[in-house]
């Protein structure tokens, strides 16, 4: 998977690529959503799904997510925002 | 002529003190309710067979209230058993007004008589052979009192379920029935002695254009498979698996303990969209699982638990994890048992249920036989209610225990941790 998205995130900038992580986890087309969609009523992304992102890119930026912070976030904007703030703060 | 199809609410819990330790306690109140509140297929299934001029309308009564001053010819009611008090109150309420009821599902079909009371006719059994000769009866003005299917139904035969009469914003998670029977007796179930325990599945196509026509409706919708053990005859679930994968699908089934035998299946079934599996573990005292199947399947695994759990969530799936409090074997100590259990085993989502004696199974029978059921509406059948006498406890120590368990597996601190193992183990996939 790690090998998959490196592939394919070419010059994409973060929060495309967060969104490209979201939608090859959940198996759902990224055009079919924007950061307003909502993660679970919206997207049906469980919180099994939203551990296994998070794994994803904790792994491919190197970074340490609390999944307490994470877990109860409502829409797409929000979980992007999280994500690159811990980022820009490494 | 217009046909109201109803499902009647159900199946929440009547325990307010349960209820609210799950809420406060779990952020996995949705994934439940998506398993509790679930839509059956067979109104979708009669309705492919009713005749285009008849309009049908769906009802689900966990979104929408029924309009019992509509113009309705005629009302089907789908019922299971925690659902017979409201279906009968339903069907009373319609004969009141003159309007031909037909009552069918598991609850009717195991207690016919019953129905009876409430309504003009009832469907014993699979409906798809009866439904065609009940509505032709009914054109004719001379329904039965009773409609039997004598043979088990081809599912190969069967169109796909008509979904589309669903209110498409009521549901994110959607039913999908394969297959029908499960070779294993276990004492508590009814659904293997009404659908027998032959697994008869769906051809491979039928499923495929099923799961299209579904997503048409609902593009992100997860499927659960409603089959009792869909991944029971091995042979077609591996071919199934492999057309499923070409499909951008999400999806939860229902299986037994034995998948954990085939690494290379269990990965399979993640690279090909399923997220989670139901697994009935139902114990894990070894007096109380002894009695549960006849050949003692389920007990000849227990040691095997552990182990079969870490092969499974190891590939990213997790575990729905079956499990029922109030066997003969339980004592006091069982509750601190399985609490444990579940937390040292990581277990994704505990289900964890009060046994049920559901009218039609072998333990219905027995607890009969030894007078141990408490008279209670069907109401309380709600797998958190107490509806039976215990055997090494009385009912208010085995709410108490539940409610431990409860606070214990579902506390925010064993919530966490469960994230954090599957964090560790999605990143070393």
């Amino acid at each position: 998977m790690d090998k998959q998205l490196n592939n394919t995130f070419g010059d994409m900038n973060l929060r495309d690529k967060i969104i490209k992580t979201l939608s090859s986890i959940a198996r759902i087309n990224g055009k079919v959503f924007d950061e307003n969609t909502l993660i679970r009523e919206e997207l049906g992304i469980d919180s099994l799904m939203t551990i296994e992102i998070i794994a994803k890119i904790e792994k491919h930026y190197n970074i340490q997510i609390n999944e307490e912070d994470i877990i109860d976030v409502n829409n797409v904007g929000d979980f992007i925002n999280i994500i690159e703030t811990i980022i820009s703060e490494k | 002529m217009k046909i109201g199809l109803i499902s009647p609410k159900g199946l929440k819990t009547n325990d307010n003190k349960l209820d609210q330790i799950f809420q406060n306690t779990s952020q996995d109140q949705s994934y439940i309710d998506s398993l509790s509140g679930a839509f059956g297929t067979g109104l979708l299934v009669i309705s492919t067979l009713t005749p285009d001029h008849i309009e049908i309308e769906i009802i689900d009564e966990n979104f929408d209230d029924i309009d019992f001053n509509k113009a309705y010819d005629l009302i089907g009611i789908s019922v299971m058993t925690h659902q017979a008090s409201r279906a009968y109150e339903i069907a009373d309420e319609f004969r009141s007004r003159g309007i031909t009821v037909s009552i069918g599902g598991i609850h009717a079909t195991v207690l016919p008589e019953e129905a009876k009371r409430h309504c003009d006719s009832v469907f014993i059994g699979e409906a798809e052979h009866t439904w065609p000769v009940f509505l032709k009866d009914f054109k004719n003005g001379n329904v039965s009192d009773f409609y039997k299917s004598e043979k088990p139904v081809d599912m190969t035969s069967l169109l796909t379920p008509r979904y589309d009469l669903l209110k498409k914003e009521n549901y994110k998670v959607i039913w999908m029935q394969t297959g029908r029977g499960c070779p294993h007796d276990c004492e508590f179930c009814v659904a293997s002695n009404v659908y027998g325990h032959k697994y008869r599945h769906k051809t491979i196509n039928q499923i495929i254009d099923e799961i299209k026509f579904i997503h048409k409706i609902w593009p992100n919708a997860r499927i659960n498979f409603a089959d009792d053990n869909f991944l029971v005859n091995r042979k077609f679930s591996r071919e199934l698996v492999k057309h499923l994968k070409k499909i951008d699908l999400r999806w939860f089934a229902q299986t037994d303990i034995s998948i954990a035998d085939d690494k290379e299946f269990i990965r399979e079934l993640k690279e090909a969209g399923c997220t989670t599996l139901f697994i009935g573990f139902e114990s894990v005292s070894k007096s109380s699982l002894s009695k549960i199947n006849k050949n003692s399947w389920k007990l000849n695994q227990l040691y095997n638990y552990p182990e079969a759990i870490e092969k499974i969530q190891a590939q990213g799936i997790g575990i729905v994890g079956a499990f029922i409090l109030g066997l003969d074997g339980d004592t006091e100590e069982t509750f601190d048992e399985l609490a444990d259990f579940i937390l040292e085993n990581n277990i994704f989502i505990p289900q964890i249920t009060v046994l049920t004696p559901l009218p039609g199974s072998r333990l219905y029978k027995r607890l009969k036989k030894e007078n141990r059921l408490t008279d209670i509406p069907w109401s309380n059948y709600t797998f958190t209610e107490v509806n039976y006498i215990p055997k090494n406890m009385t009912g208010e120590d085995l709410k108490n225990g539940l409610h431990r368990v409860y606070k214990k597996v579902y506390s925010k601190e064993a919530r966490l941790k469960v994230l954090k193992h599957f964090k560790n183990i999605f990143k070393e996939l």
